[in-house]
């Protein structure tokens, strides 16, 4: 579905990319994490056409994103972190948006809003940040695009709206769409990707399932002092350690996103070798 | 389907930007009709009738349509000055050539019926007052027939040249917007007075040491010696068609074009 090779990209002279290349297929929830300017934002701007490679190639669905043509851009949608809703009632957006979407399903629209309990006939004008971006994440989510890119849609929501996006997220996903969704907040990706992408200096530093990632690394809380020795990461906790070390046992263990974002970043190349095996 | 252009997208785009923007469209209209009621309000209060008389209204009537298309004109790709704005402008499953062709309808085409009908209301209503006032018999003007009113500003009094001016700068106003993100009508406007100053600049400094000194006749298509009887050059008379076509016609597309290549390559 996506395809990048060797993708360069540079806001003058900040370089952010160095030749990155990767596919992404869809079926899958991936999750894109990194530390703040590290190119999460860029990486679906560059993706949705938004921004264009200095060099490289970067093929979406069959077509340059470059290119804005409206057949690509009918399939697919993107929830970015700064967006923008017109001052009308939510009946006139969808009215005046959703045909634009040949799959949008304005029943689902609606179930999305009364999920995260918004009333279906208030003007987008009354509405906090919050309320509006829930209601574009539900207008995104009913387009039913097969390409779906979220920046940051964790941001503005509280608790409990978060619980409700990632269930609803996890139900719109299928075997034909692929959902992008990038994020600092790593717990907000918890239970819902399958795939973790993490950014760092300028190239991707980790991509792998969390099937892989679980067969390959183990996460535990560890009381003895001698499980620190081969971690590939250790993180002190009130009583005992969080530790991350190699999964030469083939036990099963809980990934902790956040642990593993750390790990990553603590010891790069040692990561990837174990990924690499 | 078609990516450059279909009837069916682009009527879905002239719906949503018709949804999103007629109160914008309303206040644009009410704010012409509101200075060109004062303007002519003010005038009403002096005892000076012919500041009713037709070639007055021809000049209210283009000083409006100049003023406000220049400032709308400005406004038009204001969005892509702002990032959640351009996302969302950019982002819209539609072509680039659609969402010109929209900006255009809307933008120029209509605000220039919209702004028409306001002043007609506006103007028959003043000159009916004027004429009550003054005890005169002011026609209210055609636009339709505006080279009736011969215009001082031209040689040859071709009132209508004020048209060609006033889309010409409205779509110089309009490509300004996509180029400045912030401040666009400033910025042109300052954009604007430089190529003029460059302008002149280029004639009077430049050509005058370039060309054959002597006299020219007809602009520059004859020129003489500095003695006025001995003609050194002739350029072929539809040379100054073909400039006149442009200066009339194609300055305004030419800036729509070149707006529509900016908004391709518009990244955010």
């Amino acid at each position: 579905m996506i395809s990048i090779e060797n993708l360069h990209f540079a806001y003058s002279k900040n370089r952010v990319f160095n030749g990155i290349s990767t596919h992404l297929q869809p079926g899958h929830i991936y999750g894109i994490l990194g530390k703040n300017g590290t190119g999460k934002s860029t990486l679906l701007h560059i993706i949705s056409g938004l921004l264009f490679p200095t060099e490289g190639i970067i093929n979406v669905m069959g077509f340059t994103p470059g290119k804005r043509q409206p057949s690509f851009l009918r399939d697919i949608f993107m929830v970015p972190e700064e967006f923008h809703l017109p001052n009308i009632s939510i009946a006139d957006y969808i009215d005046l948006n959703g045909l634009f979407y040949p799959k949008f399903n304005r029943q689902q629209f609606f179930d999305y809003v009364r999920g995260f309990g918004i009333p279906e006939h208030s003007t987008l004008q009354a509405m906090s940040y919050g309320q509006k971006k829930k209601v574009l994440i539900s207008f995104g989510l009913a387009t039913n695009v097969s390409l779906l890119l979220m920046d940051e849609p964790g941001n503005g929501l509280d608790i409990v709206s978060k619980g409700q996006l990632r269930k609803m997220v996890a139900g719109a996903a299928d075997e034909h769409k692929c959902i992008l969704i990038s994020s600092h907040q790593v717990k907000d990706l918890e239970n819902l990707i399958d795939e973790v992408l993490i950014i760092d200096d300028t190239r991707i530093l980790l991509k792998q399932s969390l099937e892989t990632i679980a067969a390959k690394l183990s996460f535990k809380i560890s009381f003895d002092p001698t499980d620190l020795v081969g971690a590939l990461y250790s993180e002190p906790l009130l009583r005992g350690n969080t530790v991350v070390t190699p999964n030469t046992e083939g036990e099963e263990s809980n990934i902790d996103l956040e642990i593993l974002y750390k790990a990553a970043m603590a010891d790069p190349e040692k990561m990837q070798a174990i990924m690499m095996d | 389907m078609n990516q450059l252009f279909n009837a069916g997208r682009a009527w879905l785009l002239f719906r949503k930007y018709f949804g999103e923007n007629k109160k914008a469209y309303a206040l644009l209209f009410l704010a012409c009709g509101a200075s060109l009621t004062l303007l002519m309000g003010v005038n009403l209060s002096f005892t000076n009738a012919y500041l009713f008389e037709e070639t007055a209204q021809v000049m209210y009537y283009f000083a409006g349509m100049i003023g406000w298309g220049c400032l709308s004109g400005s406004l038009l790709f204001s969005d892509l000055g702002s990032k959640s704005k351009a996302i969302n402008y950019l982002l819209l499953p539609a072509s680039s050539l659609e969402k010109l062709v929209c900006t255009v309808l809307f933008g120029i085409v209509i605000y220039f019926i919209g702004y028409t009908l306001i002043f007609y209301a506006v103007d028959f209503t003043m000159v009916s007052l004027a004429n009550e006032k003054f005890k005169t018999a002011w026609p209210v003007i055609n636009v339709f027939t505006i080279n009736l009113y011969k215009s001082k500003f031209f040689e040859d009094g071709q009132t209508s040249y004020f048209f060609y001016i006033h889309f010409g700068l409205q779509a110089f106003f309009l490509v300004g917007s996509i180029y400045f993100p912030k401040y666009a009508f400033f910025k042109t406007a300052i954009a604007l007075v430089l190529i003029w100053v460059f302008a002149i600049l280029y004639l009077v400094i430049y050509m005058k040491n370039v060309v054959t000194p002597g006299l020219y006749h007809d602009g520059v298509l004859e020129a003489f010696d500095p003695s006025g009887r001995n003609k050194i050059v002739r350029l072929p008379g539809g040379l100054e068609g073909t400039v006149e076509f442009f200066f009339k016609y194609a300055v305004a597309v030419w800036f729509w074009v070149v707006a529509y290549y900016r908004l391709k390559e518009k990244e955010v």
